[in-house]
């Protein structure tokens, strides 16, 4: 027990290089995490689907083939897999496979870019 | 003036002794820092963890940050235990490290500035105003610095998260607070009265307890058992007085803080409905209000808390500042040859207006026993102290054989005048470790030799592991002669040139008075004695004495015939004229 506390005391307390490597280990395995990790940058924007086709305004560069479509994004946001995506006349336009249940106006997620988990945390106070 | 410490002060005041420490207190420091920066990742890491899974079906970044959100958490753990283990080191070494200075200027303390001081606030500085000093330093610096720290980035996030959010809190934060400050400290003045009645009462309890024969003897039970009964109804009205103000705070706190976050988060609720924040961010919203309010609670606590910290911390630099025997200007070595004891013109008051003595003179012949007598409280016991350097004059000089006690150092003055009073000082260890306190490196032969001149011999012979009997509270206890003959035994052996005996004797019963007398002969061959001593018994060993009274010396001369011819030394000892 006497040993116990002996090196306890000379390892935990009074060594600080357990503690700083310790520390470091924690510091660096966070940040090789949060500057590893990237997250999609989506932006929100108004649409409309006509045609399996999803219509936006203005001409967005997607980072994804991946667009999200919904009409309350507290209910159901669908996640759409595009085939082609064009750019005519100032707008942006996502052709997609046979979507039942939507039409007209509708409100769609696109990814612009990607960020790291570091700038999503520290930045961004975790917003998109 | 003393100076009056403020929170700036107060630190530099400490600091010296973070210094000591400087490295458990960086690790410390960096051990809280990169927690607070992970308690104020997590929440936004697990916001995001939400939005990735409800929002997007992210499965696989929503893994991701599980596995590190997981990791982190662990990690966060292990550096709990690291920086608890400094707490608790630091804890202990740095009230040590006050606690030995407060320890070794008490050693050192003016005897006038201890007599003053209560044993209780003596106790009080020594054990809960060292703890407070550590509680200063890790809670009113080190938190509140992070805290400020943790409350601006939460203010910031919040903002980036949503300005109306971030507009909302920080106006209803402080207001929630404040109701919590106003109502925390009605509640601590409560607290503090029951603690300081409780304070009175256990000290009532003590003293009690210190004088049951007492109570007994003089048939007090009954008016002690109405006292104690006084004292709980007294404790159960404040006890009643503080559990009403208590539940009616906390149930107003309670309501205040329900009335905020209701409202906040209803706010919140209704921003992500409509869509201007997301499920995570709502998740990351609620966790820093909670963050908030409890960093804000810390601040204001820490406010009130650093105040009564920094009376603690105050006490301590106070008692650093009273004076010590450090001052003694006397540096030179005190050379006893022949024991010529002088008092030259010698005034002494403890404080103005209270005067013990006023010009007085008195010489005490070399090998001398002199006898010093009067009535309680005349300065006798002053006049000793004064001897050893306890106390110095304000007017006159000592002047012990031709030399200026002044001008000479406390050590040699010590070395070369012994004392020995009414109670002994008994430490908690063997005979011969007590009977060593005299002379640290006195051989066997000697310790023998003393025992038997203090006439301690017969009863170490009756214990069965002789010198070595562990005596004290931890072993055999000793009667008032015993103790008597070990205190003889140390002068014996430490062998001063000069000898005051204050009151020795006066607890003791006649015989064993007797005995204890028959022991000191031997010890005061060859050495000028002052017997201080309210029994004539005592008083008719000396070959003169002297009356002291109103500060001066009435009378003096030898106690033989002062006995028939004194009428100051008659009424002093109650004797009877012959009819």
């Amino acid at each position: 027990m006497k040993k116990f506390s002996n090196l306890y005391v000379k390892y935990i307390i009074k060594t600080p290089i357990i503690f700083y490597l310790f520390l470091l280990t924690g510091i660096i395995m966070f940040l090789y995490f949060s500057l590893n990790l990237r997250l999609d940058v989506v932006k929100s924007v108004e649409a409309n689907i006509k045609n399996n086709r999803i219509i936006i305004d203005g001409e967005h560069k997607t980072y994804s083939d991946i667009i999200y479509i919904y009409s309350n994004r507290n209910e159901k946001i669908y996640r759409i897999k595009t085939e082609q995506i064009q750019y005519s006349y100032g707008k942006t336009i996502f052709f997609i496979d046979n979507i039942s249940g939507f039409y007209g106006d509708i409100q769609a997620d696109i990814v612009i870019g990607s960020q790291t988990l570091f700038e999503r945390i520290f930045v961004r106070a975790g917003r998109s | 003036m003393d100076k009056k410490l403020n929170y700036i002060t107060s630190i530099k005041f400490l600091s010296k002794y973070i210094g000591k420490h400087k490295r458990n207190f960086i690790m410390f420091y960096f051990g809280w820092f990169f927690n607070m920066v992970l308690s104020i990742a997590m929440p936004i890491l697990f916001g995001i963890m939400i939005d990735e899974i409800v929002y997007y079906q992210n499965l696989d970044t929503f893994i991701q940050i599980s596995v590190m959100f997981v990791i982190m958490s662990v990690f966060s753990c292990i550096l709990y235990f690291f920086i608890y283990a400094q707490h608790h080191y630091l804890m202990s070494m740095y009230t040590f490290d006050i606690k030995k200075d407060i320890f070794k200027h008490m050693q050192k303390c003016d005897a006038q500035h201890m007599s003053d001081a209560s044993t209780g606030d003596i106790i009080t500085t020594l054990q809960r105003s060292s703890g407070e000093c550590m509680h200063f330093v890790i809670r009113n610096i080190i938190h509140f610095f992070n805290n400020i720290i943790r409350i601006v980035v939460i203010a910031i996030y919040l903002f980036i998260i949503s300005w109306q959010i971030g507009v909302f809190i920080l106006i209803a934060v402080p207001i929630l607070v404040f109701i919590n400050a106003k109502f925390g400290k009605k509640m601590r003045d409560y607290g503090d009265k029951q603690r300081e009645y409780y304070g009175v009462y256990i000290s009532w309890v003590f003293e009690i307890l210190s004088a049951l024969r007492d109570i007994r003897m003089l048939g007090a039970q009954q008016k002690t058992n109405k006292r104690f009964e006084e004292n709980h109804q007294k404790m159960f009205s404040i006890n009643i007085k503080s559990s009403i103000s208590n539940i009616t705070a906390n149930n107003i706190i309670s309501f205040a803080t329900l009335f905020v976050q209701l409202a906040i988060f209803a706010f919140a609720g209704f921003l992500a409905s409509s869509g201007n924040i997301t499920i995570g961010l709502l998740t990351i919203i609620v966790a820093f209000y909670g963050e908030l309010i409890a960093t804000y609670r810390g601040i204001s606590n820490s406010y009130f808390d650093a105040q009564m910290r920094i009376a603690y911390i105050q006490r301590i630099y106070d008692f650093f500042q009273s004076s010590t025997e450090d001052n003694w200007k006397g540096k030179n070595e005190l050379i006893i040859t022949d024991g010529n004891v002088s008092f030259e013109n010698v005034s002494f008051s403890y404080n103005k207006g209270n005067i013990v003595f006023d010009n007085l003179n008195l010489n005490i012949s070399p090998n001398e026993r002199f006898a010093l007598v009067g009535k309680s409280g005349c300065g006798k016991t002053t006049l000793a102290y004064m001897l050893i350097g306890l106390y110095s004059p304000q007017n006159g000089e000592i002047i012990i054989d031709g030399q200026k006690l002044s001008n000479c150092s406390l050590k040699s003055i010590r070395q070369n005048i012994g004392i020995v009073d009414q109670s002994v000082l008994i430490f908690d260890g063997t005979i011969k470790e007590n009977i060593l306190l005299g002379k640290k490196n006195a051989t066997d032969d000697e310790i023998e030799f003393v025992c038997k001149q203090s006439g301690l011999s017969e009863f170490i012979k009756s214990l069965s592991s002789g010198v070595d009997t562990v005596i004290g509270t931890q072993g055999i206890g000793l009667s008032g002669g015993q103790k008597q003959r070990i205190a003889i035994a140390r002068i014996y052996l430490k062998n001063p040139k000069i000898i005051i005996f204050d009151e020795a004797t006066s607890a003791l019963d006649n015989e064993t008075e007797e005995a204890i007398h028959e022991a000191w002969k031997n010890v005061l061959i060859g050495k000028t004695s002052i017997v201080i001593a309210h029994r004539q018994s005592s008083v008719m060993l000396c070959e003169k004495a002297a009356i002291l009274e109103n500060g001066k010396i009435c009378e003096t001369g030898m106690p033989t015939k002062m006995i028939s011819e004194s009428s100051a030394f008659k009424t002093l000892f109650a004797i009877k004229e012959a009819d």
